[in-house]
């Protein structure tokens, strides 16, 4: 008799991408971090001894629960009174809203409040100082360093701006440089440089609100955080969406969503849109690098436009509408993950080259990591690089890469179709849409199959439907709202896994 | 910024190809205005998109109605001064935060008379 029984394997992701049958995956929860993201099941904030509060709901079951001797009215998109019973006393009560605003007026002492979607399975109590700050605590115990967030943009040289939507909540500031960064309006106070290498930091509590920081003199590696202690410095370029993306690069974690049809900047987090949505089912895997010397470390494999040179770095002297360019083999069809890095920008502006087109949306007048994902549209070489805009480009660029993600991808058909990415109240992904034009379409190749089976995990049901044609087809995603799409996946040929990848979609959909 | 606000944008059909281009001139892509609609319900009369939006396209709509269009390059977008204004003036514009999609278009094809084809 044996001793031991060998346990097999749950069936996973990684076992579907095993399946030569499997040629797509569709997985709004592989939004990278995504699971780091604290699961927000109470809607209230301020919540151990509660106020009055409006909050956004939307049009289903929600339930309310509270403690003390207070009340609570509702009004605006919903109705009915929570009236507690005593100290130690949890009364709830079930109520259905219209989507909107909900007010939920205070009177008496009312404490421990927490308002969640009754579909929420763990409905114990989570205490909500305020989410930002939630979210920041959540942050500092992950070593992942998108989810640490300096809230100043270009932060190399900072100049004068404002940061919105600050929380009374402590923050801590800190840079090098000589200069003085003066704040108002959320804060009033200064913090001033003491030399080219020294960091100075300074902790505060501002008022809810925007915090505007005025900058004199030179202030470098500038940082503004939430937190009563300065961390490591964290460089931010013109926009915090595209750091994102640069810093989960750096990292090594595969991007999955793009909030942008070109695939330039990661969606990031809920309420964001999909315009692209890369196909799973060969794990995000990057093909072979196709760029030679892309770290340009040697004057080789480039043709160098007018103004451009190559010294370990790619430099352009303000020409205008020139390429630093090299040819490559690309298949029509195919994707490509387009990459580059801006060094420095004394004036003008750089974009990146991709299959002989400008890409305007991966654009910089700044420094920093950009990216696009391109479709190739012929068969044979192309050019690929960098290449200075009408205006000219003054600067330096490196890192170049081509690589080809494979898989079959979805792109949405317009800026307007695009779905968005949403968190349930039990922290589980999907895509919200529309139902009016919002889609994500794949382009399947000639000759490929009509015998093809779909499994699609909504928030009541995973569905399963055979015999799907797929020869050289567009296929759109089919309009889901309210039930949100958690999940999909489809099979060149029916699978002997069927009950299997019900069960992997509906643990994706919480049942 | 959280796209949690449901857009409505209806255009009249001889004004499709310019508000597609209006569109283009404030960097959204071409051709959004996907969905047929008819004052008869039988001609197409008009077409509409719903979008998910942000507060910057809130901000965006409320100075519209307002009477102060957005800035915008119409002429690389291949419009003139004229026809950048007129398919403003002639656009449906309506932003609700929080709404349901479906029956905010409804809502806002019904009240200018129009039902979807």
């Amino acid at each position: 008799m044996a001793l031991f029984r060998r346990i097999k394997p749950p069936f996973s992701l990684k076992t579907l991408q095993k399946d030569p049958s499997c040629v797509l995956i569709q997985d709004p929860s592989a939004i990278w971090g995504g699971a780091d993201h604290l699961p927000r099941r109470n809607l209230l904030i301020a919540t151990d001894t509660l106020a009055t509060q409006n909050v956004t709901v939307t049009a289903e079951s929600h339930t309310l629960h509270i403690q003390g001797t207070g009340s609570v009215t509702l009004s605006g998109t919903g109705s009915g009174t929570l009236s507690g019973t005593g100290a130690n006393d949890r009364v709830s009560l079930v109520f259905t809203p219209t989507a909107g605003t909900l007010t939920l007026t205070v009177s008496g002492t009312v404490t421990f409040g927490m308002l969640c979607k009754s579909s929420v399975l763990d409905r114990g109590y989570q205490k909500i100082t305020d989410w930002t700050t939630e979210q920041y605590a959540h942050a500092a115990t992950n070593p992942k360093p998108w989810l640490r967030r300096n809230r100043l943009l270009n932060t190399a040289t900072l100049s004068t701006q404002t940061v919105t939507a600050v929380t009374a909540n402590p923050m801590t500031v800190s840079f090098t440089g000589t200069g003085t960064i003066t704040f108002s309006t959320a804060y009033s106070g200064s913090l001033v440089g003491t030399g080219a290498s020294d960091r100075v930091t300074a902790t505060f509590t501002p008022a809810a609100g925007n915090l505007v920081c005025t900058v004199t003199g030179t202030v470098t590696l500038a940082q503004v955080e939430v937190g009563s202690a300065a961390t490591p410095y964290q460089e931010v370029g013109a926009s915090w969406a595209a750091t994102y993306t640069s810093l989960a690069i750096a990292a090594g974690y595969p991007i999955s969503l793009y909030s942008d049809r070109a695939g330039t900047v990661a969606t990031y987090g809920p309420d964001d849109p999909v315009g692209v949505l890369l196909d799973g089912s060969e794990g995000y895997a990057m093909g072979p690098e196709l760029v030679t010397n892309g770290t340009l470390a040697t004057d080789t494999g480039w043709t160098k436009g007018t103004g451009w040179t190559i010294d370990g770095v790619g430099n352009c002297s303000n020409a205008s509408a020139a390429s630093l360019a090299q040819s490559i083999s690309i298949t029509t069809g195919k994707r490509y993950l387009v990459s580059g890095s801006v060094l420095t920008c004394t004036s003008g502006m750089v974009r990146l080259l991709a299959d002989g087109t400008d890409i305007v949306a991966a654009q910089s007048a700044s420094t920093g990591y950009r990216q696009t994902i391109v479709v190739a549209t012929s068969t044979g070489a192309s050019d690929f690089g960098f290449r200075s805009n009408s205006s000219g480009f003054a600067g330096t660029v490196d890192n170049f890469s081509v690589r080809e993600i494979p898989g079959y991808h979805a792109t949405s058909p317009s800026d307007a179709a695009r779905p968005v990415l949403r968190l349930d109240g039990n922290g589980r992904w999907y895509l919200d849409r529309d139902t009016t034009d919002d889609a994500l379409a794949v382009t399947w190749p000639a000759n490929f199959t009509t015998t093809a089976a779909q499994y699609v995990a909504d928030q009541t049901t995973t569905t399963e439907t055979t015999g799907i044609t797929l020869n050289g087809a567009t296929s759109y995603t089919t309009p889901q709202r309210p039930t949100g799409d958690y999940g999909r996946v489809i099979f060149k040929t029916p699978t002997s896994n069927a009950a299997k990848v019900n069960k992997y979609l509906d643990k994706k959909a919480g049942r | 910024m959280a796209y949690t606000y449901s857009a409505v944008l209806v255009t009249p059909a001889d004004q499709l190809e310019a508000a597609n281009k209006v569109g283009l001139a404030l960097g959204y892509s071409n051709n959004e205005f996907t969905v047929p609609a008819s004052s008869d319900g039988t001609t197409i009369t008009h077409y509409y998109c719903h979008t998910w939006a942000n507060e910057v396209f809130d901000a965006m709509v409320k100075c519209l109605g307002e009477g102060t269009p957005p800035a915008a390059d119409y002429e690389a977008a291949g419009l003139t001064v004229e026809q950048y204004f007129t398919a403003l003036l002639r656009l449906i514009v309506s932003c609700r935060d929080g709404a349901d999609p479906a029956q905010h278009v409804g809502e806002v094809l019904t009240a200018n008379g129009l039902v979807p084809l």
